[in-house]
């Protein structure tokens, strides 16, 4: 696969001008995904802070706490990431969605602000901090939503997508939601188990509903990657991906709905299939935009950065990247199951 | 683009780039005040350790917020000025990426377990960490300035086919700016650091009785900010006279020298916009100001602004930024050097000074933050209408964004940095009244 598209490109596939390109691009792939799905229920947890019962609330964002040193960097290094490796798309793209990005800065600023602020304000200015994480929290969800409804159109944010946007916007923050519910029916048992299922019953339906409004977008308004899913060779492959989404979801939809009553057994069954809706609809959606940056525009080779310069970055990120596995490895570790092991009940004297 | 959307996306990237800068400046120079307390503590004086107990938590503060205003500032860098990184891609890449690594390796290694990890290790073991973490901000905050410097002279990378290709890459990170922009950022950092702690140690005298380790931080920095504003005064002077070459527009705009000629000036005060500014001057200083103005080679007259007709600087906020800078610098010059020498001639002991001047001490804190906002709007409206010195301007990089939505994103960040700007105040002067607890985080559990 790879020597035909070094053909294609007139490249040679050993130079470094044909494989930088796609080495930052798959770098760039993963740092979003992680940033989706690691930071993705740390903002879910953050939109459903806002609707908690007032006594619920510290708990939920004291269980974020081991994690936001590392989660708040995904966004960080995603961005130096793109502007390093691909400056020629970087500006058109950003521009174009001025924004919903414009949202974004928002969002994240006031969630990291938010939450550290929190930890260290006296008691009684807590709970303005933590109101002010949950909106930067649902900020960034909804921006999330309409960057991803905008990139489906080919950026092309005209005033008959309102509706479209705003639609999946809206999903957006139901999916993150649905994520973060799911992770605190997984960490901690008791009533915010109960209404964490109540809230993940809640968006497992909008979160669906959003995952076939952008699939069916990128279809219809792209006909190119309407014949791609439907080529010979992918068109099993996107049939199976579709599949396994809908198997996905309807799975979460059945355990939750036994979780209250029957079962607590498979309590991280849940957050385990809604990170796996989450890695398809990304896999889904970069092979369905590969090679392009912008559709049938730009692809990663026009877009990126002069080849010894590139050679400068990826040398800083080879560095790097030993040091920010072990980190994240050493962070993220503990991050399935109970928060802290159940107590053995306390039997009279 | 309409010059309404230029201005407001000029002045939304000013403000963001500004409250980072804040509080980096703090940041930096806190690290390095907390690196002397903790070297200080090792020594064996155990009330450092109680100073460094209270300023860890303004560092912590000050870093939290540098950290988080950075996304919106790199988001803006994109969203403002598509085309600049198309332009100068291939020299920005580098510097960009070394700074984003090093704050994330920095970060992730070092100052989550200087913050938290205090208790699990040796004491020695957390003093090297905290030097290395003032390490590790300088460097991290070297890379942006050098492309900072860059942009002002652009050295090493040659402009062709409408993008910059990098020729020398030691020419371009020891670009003949970078040294005098570098020195400029770590003092003016030690200034406005040293003038934040003695303020705040001001005010704290002037609320509650001030413990040992409290007098001993107030003395230190009441000296450290008279050095460091001295200091800032040789090196403003002599950078403006290294400079002066590189950037003769701003040169010319700085002293209100609007007519090339034989005999240079300065304009002390003027009034009104553009022109009007420096004609109806109401004080004009003849015959001084030659050196920090550029020459014409070939006459050898002094250039003034009448040479740059159309691509000169904004003259108004040129001008006045640096004399609000230079003014709030010697105003907070005369505070520092009357209190050390009140400290030197009557008592050490920091309460003893007058109520009248330990109140005004206490507004240092914004005297230092005027100053470094008005020397950055120098600098970076100096540089008008150029983005990168000489080929790239500011106008032909610009987002073609709708004015409303300008507004709107403004007005959004605006109201969000207010809100951090108000919050970060209030836990500071509460921490400063009523003492700091520590704050836990473990690793995995909650």
């Amino acid at each position: 696969m790879i020597e035909p598209l070094a053909l294609a490109l007139g490249l040679q596939a050993n130079a470094p001008e044909f494989w930088l390109p796609l080495a930052f691009m798959a770098l760039f792939f993963l740092v979003v995904l992680a940033g989706v799905v690691l930071d993705g229920f740390d903002i879910g947890v953050g939109c459903l802070s806002v609707f908690a019962p007032a006594a619920l609330r510290p708990r939920m964002l004291a269980l974020l706490s081991p994690w936001r040193d590392a989660n708040e960097f995904w966004l960080f290094l995603g961005i130096g990431l793109f502007m390093a490796a691909f400056p020629h798309a970087w500006g058109r793209i950003m521009s174009a969605l001025y924004l919903p990005v414009t949202i974004l800065a928002i969002g994240t600023m006031l969630r990291s602000v938010g939450f550290e602020l929190r930890l260290r304000a006296p008691r009684e200015q807590q709970a303005y901090w933590s109101r002010l994480f949950g909106v930067g929290s649902l900020l960034t969800a909804l921006s999330h939503g309409m960057l991803l409804s905008l990139i489906a159109v080919g950026y092309a944010g005209s005033a008959d997508l309102v509706w479209f946007v705003l639609f999946t916007a809206g999903c957006a923050v139901a999916a993150y939601s649905l994520l973060g519910a799911a992770w605190l029916i997984m960490r901690e048992a008791g009533e915010l188990r109960a209404r964490a299922v109540f809230w993940g019953r809640r968006c497992v339906r909008w979160a669906a509903a959003g995952a076939v409004g952008v699939s069916v977008a990128l279809a219809l308004g792209n006909p190119g990657i309407f014949l791609k899913w439907g080529g010979s060779a992918s068109g099993s492959a996107v049939v199976a991906l579709w599949l396994s989404m809908l198997a996905a979801f309807v799975c979460i939809e059945l355990c939750l709905q036994r979780m209250i009553n029957s079962s607590h057994r498979n309590t991280a069954l849940p957050f385990i299939l809604t990170l796996l809706v989450f890695v398809m609809t990304f896999v889904g959606l970069a092979y369905s935009f590969f090679p392009y940056l912008v559709l049938d525009e730009l692809t990663i080779w026009d877009a990126a950065a002069a080849a010894d310069s590139l050679q400068l970055v990826f040398i800083g990120v080879v560095v790097a990247l030993p040091i920010a596995l072990a980190f994240n490895i050493r962070v993220y570790w503990r991050m399935f199951g109970l928060s802290l092991p159940p107590e053995p009940p306390t039997f009279g004297r | 683009m309409t010059h309404l959307a230029l201005w407001l996306a000029q002045t939304q990237f000013f403000i963001s780039l500004s409250f980072m800068l804040l509080f980096l400046l703090l940041e930096l120079g806190l690290a390095w005040a907390l690196a002397f307390f903790k070297l200080r503590a090792l020594a064996g004086n155990e009330q450092w350790t109680h100073a460094y107990r209270f300023w860890v938590r303004v560092f912590a503060l000050a870093f939290i917020l540098a950290f988080a205003s950075a996304v919106p500032v790199m988001i803006q860098f994109g969203s403002l000025w598509p085309a600049l990184l198309e332009r100068m891609g291939n020299v920005a890449s580098p510097l960009l990426a070394g700074s984003v690594l090093t704050i994330f390796l920095f970060k992730s290694c070092l100052v989550g377990a200087m913050l938290f990890g205090q208790r699990n290790m040796p004491r020695r073991l957390h003093g090297g960490l905290v030097v290395s973490v003032a390490v590790g901000v300088t460097l991290a905050a070297m890379s942006p300035i050098m492309l900072f410097s860059w942009m002002r002279t652009p050295a090493g990378a040659i402009f062709s086919d409408g993008q910059y290709i990098v020729t020398s890459w030691a020419s371009v990170v020891f670009n003949p700016s970078f040294p005098w922009y570098g020195m400029l950022f770590l003092v003016l950092a030690s200034a406005t650091t040293a003038l934040f702690m003695s303020g705040v140690s001001a005010l704290q005298s002037v609320r509650r009785p001030l413990l040992e380790a409290d007098k001993a931080v107030f003395r230190v920095a009441v000296r450290a900010s008279l050095i460091a504003l001295i200091l800032l005064g040789v090196l403003v002077a002599l950078s403006g006279r290294a400079l002066a070459d590189h950037e003769p527009a701003r040169a010319a705009a700085a002293l209100g020298y609007w007519h090339s000629g034989p005999e240079p000036s300065i304009a002390l005060v003027g009034r009104g916009g553009a022109q009007a500014l420096v004609e109806k001057h109401a004080g004009r200083w003849q015959g001084v100001g030659g050196m920090f103005l550029a020459r014409d080679s070939s006459t050898g007259h002094y250039r003034g602004l009448d040479q740059y007709s159309g691509m000169a600087p904004p003259q108004g906020v040129t001008f006045w930024s640096l004399r609000i800078a230079i003014l709030s610098g010697l105003f907070m010059l005369l505070l520092s050097a009357l209190a050390t020498w009140r400290l030197r001639a009557h008592s050490p002991d920091p309460v003893a000074l007058p109520r009248w001047l330990r109140k005004s001490l206490s507004w240092s804190i914004a005297g230092a933050w005027a100053m470094a906002v008005a020397g950055f709007a120098h600098v970076s409206f100096g540089a008008y209408p150029y983005a990168v010195s000489g080929t790239v301007t500011i106008s032909e990089v610009m987002a073609n964004v709708p004015v409303h939505q300008l507004v709107l994103g403004g007005l959004g960040l605006i109201v969000v940095y207010g809100f951090c700007m108000v919050g970060f105040f209030q836990l500071l002067w509460h921490g400063a009244r009523y003492g700091v607890v520590p704050v836990a985080r473990h690793r995995g559990r909650a």
